[in-house]
């Protein structure tokens, strides 16, 4: 176990640099004037123009860049903003938010997407089961965008329950309808997911002892179905949680979010380079490890997977 | 879990015809579902709509003269989707939108596929050190969530102005790994099997091996994941254009959502029609690819 999961640490080391290395060489070789793509397309100024040229030592060979870029990411220097705010105190205020966005977006995920799953799978066919089919395969093929335009606009434009955006003073409440936005997708392949385990674990020889030893439906669905159908789900949600907490990009833009996601959504259309590679960099850092808690995570849920 | 795949045959009856293999017997599947006939139908119209737009639309998008006017006109008869805030007909934006997000989809797919097939079927077939290489590639740009990578790459294409490339580049470039990944464990089955040791025997090459034996046989899993991923790449690029990233100077499904969600409190008609239209032919893609894929995985019976 030790040994596997020092080799994914180093497959995750190389994979954090082979990934940072292709954000980082696409914002600043790929375009013919790296500084004017920092700056997108406002007129640069010479004082600035040698500002960017020594933080980003364009001087130097490309590699020594690269270098440098990530000695001051690992360090915890993130540089600075095209405004010159520093991305450490951006990001540091943006975090919390991202965090509670991602989570209450979590908890819907595994609440309704489990509870609905389950119920689906043991009426396998019926009416429940059928129209949770139709709604999450709907829910799958709408792109995130359209569902967050469209929700704001029912749910918060014409009938108003919720406030069309982000409003601080509301507390956790604020969170409520884009973090049913930034769900509906987890929410939908959880459901699926549970649906069609919990369906073929009712199958499954283990429960047809269970239930001639005379065990009641409670106890065997409630702990015999249960326990084994949620292993590949919590895999499953285990990488979502990543996804929700620094990846709601188009959700946190669309409600207006100051969050990680919301951030990045505004340094795209204010094109503002250092901020988009920085946040980037950072997500796949998130992501990278999310994944490599999941991995080692899965052999303790399952005894039956063993990583030698 | 084994049964055997052909059932029709049993007790010794001579058959006619020859005996129905895999292939044939998806299709035996296929052509009695109900969801792949409506897949495949919403699939074919939206082609003829990206590839024949002046059929389906009396008003050319493209040159169309959109009067102030009529900016936010309800759905009216023959306006039937009403007009968007320019005074533009949203039905024929609609139909003429048709065309960039088909064609993201199709290149996109057909550049992710070539990669996909290469590294998958190199990769799967000589096996140890190319393989556990190949393996590092894939794990490098699947570290990067195709949307945030598609941004970067859109983005650092994007001062020159051509169209729909950036945006094909970014999604084939990215969307690789999956497909290869696919392919890969479809290679290593079809490896093992007798008919590559008796084409080895026979004195067949490695590359008749791979492109004769080999790739027919272990295509069609990737090929039904690529499906699925055309849909994917088809809302990628409507999100990257909602974004602010997507194809410059061509009318795109995503922009019009972009656009008509800054009037959303005028009226919501604008923002409706392209956004159903977009759902629909992503479902429709994903639908057709899970019909396949069930017909051709006898598992999931």
């Amino acid at each position: 176990m030790s040994r596997y999961i020092v080799r994914r640490l180093l497959q995750m080391v190389l994979t954090f640099f082979g990934t940072t290395f292709i954000v980082y060489a696409l914002m600043f070789q790929v375009a013919d004037d790296p500084l004017q793509a920092l700056a997108g397309e406002r007129p640069i100024s010479a004082s600035q123009r040698a500002q960017l040229t020594d933080q980003y030592h364009l001087d130097e060979p490309f590699l020594v860049q690269y270098g440098y870029y990530m000695r001051g990411f690992l360090t915890g220097d993130l540089g600075r903003t095209i405004a010159g705010r520093p991305i450490a105190d951006v990001l540091l205020e943006a975090w919390p938010r991202s965090l509670q966005l991602g989570l209450l977006a979590g908890a819907f995920a595994v609440v309704f997407g489990v509870g609905g799953g389950v119920i689906a799978g043991l009426r396998r066919g019926g009416w429940f089961d059928r129209g949770v089919l139709a709604l999450t395969l709907l829910v799958i093929g709408t792109p995130i965008f359209v569902l967050g335009t469209v929700f704001q606009t029912v749910f918060a434009g014409q009938l108003g329950w919720f406030r069309p955006s982000y409003a601080p003073e509301l507390g956790l409440a604020t969170y409520l309808l884009p973090a049913i936005v930034l769900a509906s997708l987890s929410l939908a392949t959880t459901m699926r997911l549970t649906r069609t385990s919990v369906a073929e674990n009712l199958r499954a020889d283990y429960v047809r002892t269970a239930v001639s030893k005379g065990l009641t439906r409670r106890r065997v669905v409630g702990v015999h179905v249960l326990r084994n159908s949620l292993i590949p789900v919590i895999t499953f949600l285990g990488t979502e949680i990543g996804y929700l907490i620094g990846g709601a990009i188009v959700t946190e833009g669309i409600f207006n979010i100051p969050g990680v996601g919301g951030r990045l959504f505004q340094a795209i259309r204010l094109e503002d380079g250092p901020l988009v590679v920085t946040i980037v960099s950072l997500l796949v850092l998130i992501f990278l490890v999310a994944s490599l808690i999941v991995d080692v995570l899965y052999a303790g849920l399952d005894p039956r997977i063993r990583y030698e | 879990m084994s049964e055997p795949l052909q059932a029709p045959n049993v007790g010794g009856v001579a058959a006619t015809d020859r005996p129905r293999s895999l292939t044939d017997d998806a299709w035996y599947d296929l052509r009695r579902n109900v969801v792949f006939w409506i897949a495949g139908s919403i699939v074919v119209l939206i082609v003829l709509i990206a590839a024949f737009p002046h059929l389906f639309s009396p008003i050319d998008a493209r040159t169309a003269n959109c009067s102030l006017a009529d900016s936010m006109r309800p759905p009216a008869a023959g306006h039937w989707f009403g007009f968007d805030k320019q005074g533009c007909d949203v039905y024929a934006r609609v139909i003429y939108g048709a065309r960039s997000s088909a064609l993201v989809g199709v290149f996109s797919t057909v550049l992710a596929g070539v990669l996909a097939l290469g590294v998958g079927l190199i990769g799967g077939f000589y096996g140890g050190w190319i393989d556990a290489l190949l393996a590092r590639g894939v794990d490098i740009v699947l570290g990067l969530p195709l949307l945030l990578g598609a941004i970067v790459f859109a983005k650092a294409l994007a001062s020159q102005d051509t169209g729909i490339w950036p945006v094909v580049l970014a999604l084939g470039l990215l969307g690789w790994p999956t497909p290869a990944r696919v392919m890969r464990s479809s290679v290593i089955a079809a490896r093992q099997q007798d008919y590559v040791q008796a084409a080895r025997i026979l004195g067949a090459g490695n590359g008749r091996i791979m492109l004769r034996h080999i790739l027919p046989n272990a295509i069609a899993p990737m090929i039904v994941v690529l499906t699925i991923l055309l849909g994917t790449f088809i809302a990628v690029e409507a999100t990257l254009s909602f974004l602010g990233v997507g194809p410059r100077n061509v009318i795109s499904w995503g922009t019009d959502i972009a656009e008509a969600q800054r009037w959303i409190r005028e009226a919501a008609h604008p923002l409706l029609f392209p956004s159903g239209f977009l759902t629909l032919t992503v479902l429709a893609f994903i639908m057709l690819g899970d019909a396949v894929r069930e017909a051709f995985d006898p598992r999931l019976r």
